[in-house]
């Protein structure tokens, strides 16, 4: 336990070096007004938390990425089963799906304003879009590493397709397929807070927005602060999780 | 003559292997292989690398088709694999389900035979301790010595209740004292069932300890050799037995066949 705290304890050190450097320069009048001071920003903290606007914003976001990475990811799976499995579906697909993957999701916001209007449809529907890559090739790559002895298995057991990739296809590829849902879940947040930038007014990315324009810098970094506790949180637990699910493959 | 139709009516073929031949484009791995199996019989296949022992298990699994011949289990032609026969690979480390432990990878077999979930804690608990893994019920396969993780694939194999059980070098990556406590396991298993047992091995004296008939293919193309039979006394013992003067002349016949080519 001792050792856990010293640990702690040593990662902090940095940050509150640089807050208290950034602090220290700030009083100097050594930054420009814009960078805000710490102690402003933990009051901005404070202030909107206490009002219950901070929550709302973070929980807007929250739901957005989440639904957003959800819809993206079930069906990237199904699409990466599918292209994993059978190779003329991969000879078919594979091509097309290079060249969107190299489309960055965000150039397709102003397309999708047209298409879909301001709202969180349009935030859920980019959320997806950009998930989707990642968790696709992941899932085809994770799908094409079974080893085909394991194949052999399920063929002299007799077992029907459907089945085959329930016990056999989809176990193997799941610890590749996690590290794709990992790399989609940071991907979601940030696709979700440029669309509430640029195209729908809520979450931390339209607070962040709001603040810059109504120089409020102590706000928008309060709002940043929040961001990046979010991420933090949000790849914790899926690493959790991904030991609890794994546990078998690190024995 | 008579006598032996007699035989066949007491003890008719399960597995009858017709002229089988492989080619793969201009390479020919097997000709003309053709023998049947009694019900019950324990027989060994031995032959040098390159002599298509492999390829002739995977047909009689249905896991290969034959580009000439056939191999009929009972009535039916062999095409795909068959629920009467059973496959024991010998790299059990890529045979198991890793993210399963040992009593799901058993369990694989009863969900593929539909049989009732009720019905598989008995079944599983019956397999565990026929193969010895009762303690490792909750384990997972790589938390397993090779031995173990193999009398896993066996006990998965049992658990499909085959007439036919084929085994491809099964204990060839074990230590000599693994391979002959699961050799003395395997002929325990065999006299306590009625399956007929098909074992590929490269170890001329494994063929002969365990076996009744051995079956010896010659390379380039596979073809049969020689079927010997082998009138060794049962149980069998790993030392009386391999002292027997009957197990010395069949090794010696053995290595005559083989050393020739």
């Amino acid at each position: 336990m001792n050792a856990r705290a010293a640990k702690a304890g040593r990662a902090a050190v940095f940050p509150l070096l640089l807050l208290g450097g950034w602090d220290g320069l700030a009083r100097a009048h050594a930054l420009p007004d814009s960078l805000s001071r710490p102690t402003t920003i933990v009051a901005a903290l404070v202030s909107t938390v206490a009002d219950g606007s901070l929550w709302a914003m973070a929980g807007q976001t929250l739901i957005a990425a989440a639904a957003g990475w959800a819809l993206g990811s079930l069906l990237a799976i199904g699409a990466g089963i599918a292209i994993g499995t059978t190779p003329v579906v991969r000879s078919i697909v594979g091509p097309a799906l290079e060249l969107m993957r190299s489309v960055p999701p965000v150039a397709l916001i102003p397309v999708a304003l047209l298409a879909l209007g301001l709202g969180p449809k349009l935030e859920i529907l980019m959320v997806a879009f950009a998930v989707f890559w990642p968790v696709v090739l992941f899932t085809a790559a994770g799908v094409r590493s079974i080893d085909a002895r394991l194949l052999e298995v399920a063929r002299a057991l007799r077992f029907g397709a459907a089945q085959r990739i329930l016990h056999f296809v989809l176990p193997a590829a799941a610890a590749t397929i996690a590290v794709g849902l990992r790399v989609a879940a940071g991907l979601a947040l940030v696709v979700a807070v440029t669309t509430e930038i640029i195209a729908n007014p809520s979450g931390l990315g339209y607070g962040i927005a709001f603040a810059s324009t109504a120089l409020r810098p102590d706000l928008m970094f309060a709002d940043l602060f929040v961001l990046a506790l979010l991420g933090f949180g949000v790849n914790a637990l899926l690493v959790a999780a991904q030991r609890r699910l794994f546990a078998w493959a690190r024995r | 003559m008579l006598f032996e139709n007699v035989l066949d009516v007491l003890a008719p073929a399960v597995l009858d292997v017709r002229h089988v031949g492989m080619r793969y484009e201009s390479r020919e791995v097997m000709r003309d292989i053709h023998f049947a199996l009694t019900a019950g019989d324990f027989v060994s296949i031995v032959g040098p690398s390159g002599c298509g022992k492999t390829t002739l298990l995977r047909a009689m699994a249905g896991l290969t088709e034959p580009t000439s011949g056939s191999v009929r289990f009972k009535d039916r032609e062999i095409r795909e694999p068959q629920s009467e026969v059973a496959i024991v690979f010998q790299d059990y480390n890529r045979a198991l389900l890793p993210w399963r432990t040992v009593r799901g990878n058993i369990a694989l077999a009863l969900e593929a035979r539909r049989i009732a979930r009720s019905e598989h804690p008995a079944r599983i608990a019956d397999l565990l301790r026929r193969v010895g893994l009762t303690r490792h019920a909750d384990h997972y396969p790589a938390q397993l010595s090779g031995g173990l993780q193999q009398r896993v694939q066996i006990a998965r194999a049992l658990a499909q209740e085959p007439q036919v059980l084929l085994m491809d070098e099964p204990f060839g990556a074990l230590d000599a004292i693994t391979r002959q406590r699961l050799q003395d396991e395997l002929l325990e298993i065999w006299s306590a069932t009625s399956t007929t047992m098909v074992f590929i091995t490269h170890d001329l004296e494994e063929a002969i300890y365990l076996g009744n008939r051995i079956i010896v293919l010659e390379a380039n193309p596979g073809r049969v050799a020689a079927d010997i039979r082998v009138d060794l006394a049962r149980p069998r013992h790993q030392l009386t037995t391999r002292e027997d003067s009957r197990f010395l002349a069949i090794r010696h016949q053995l290595f005559g066949l083989l050393s020739a080519e």
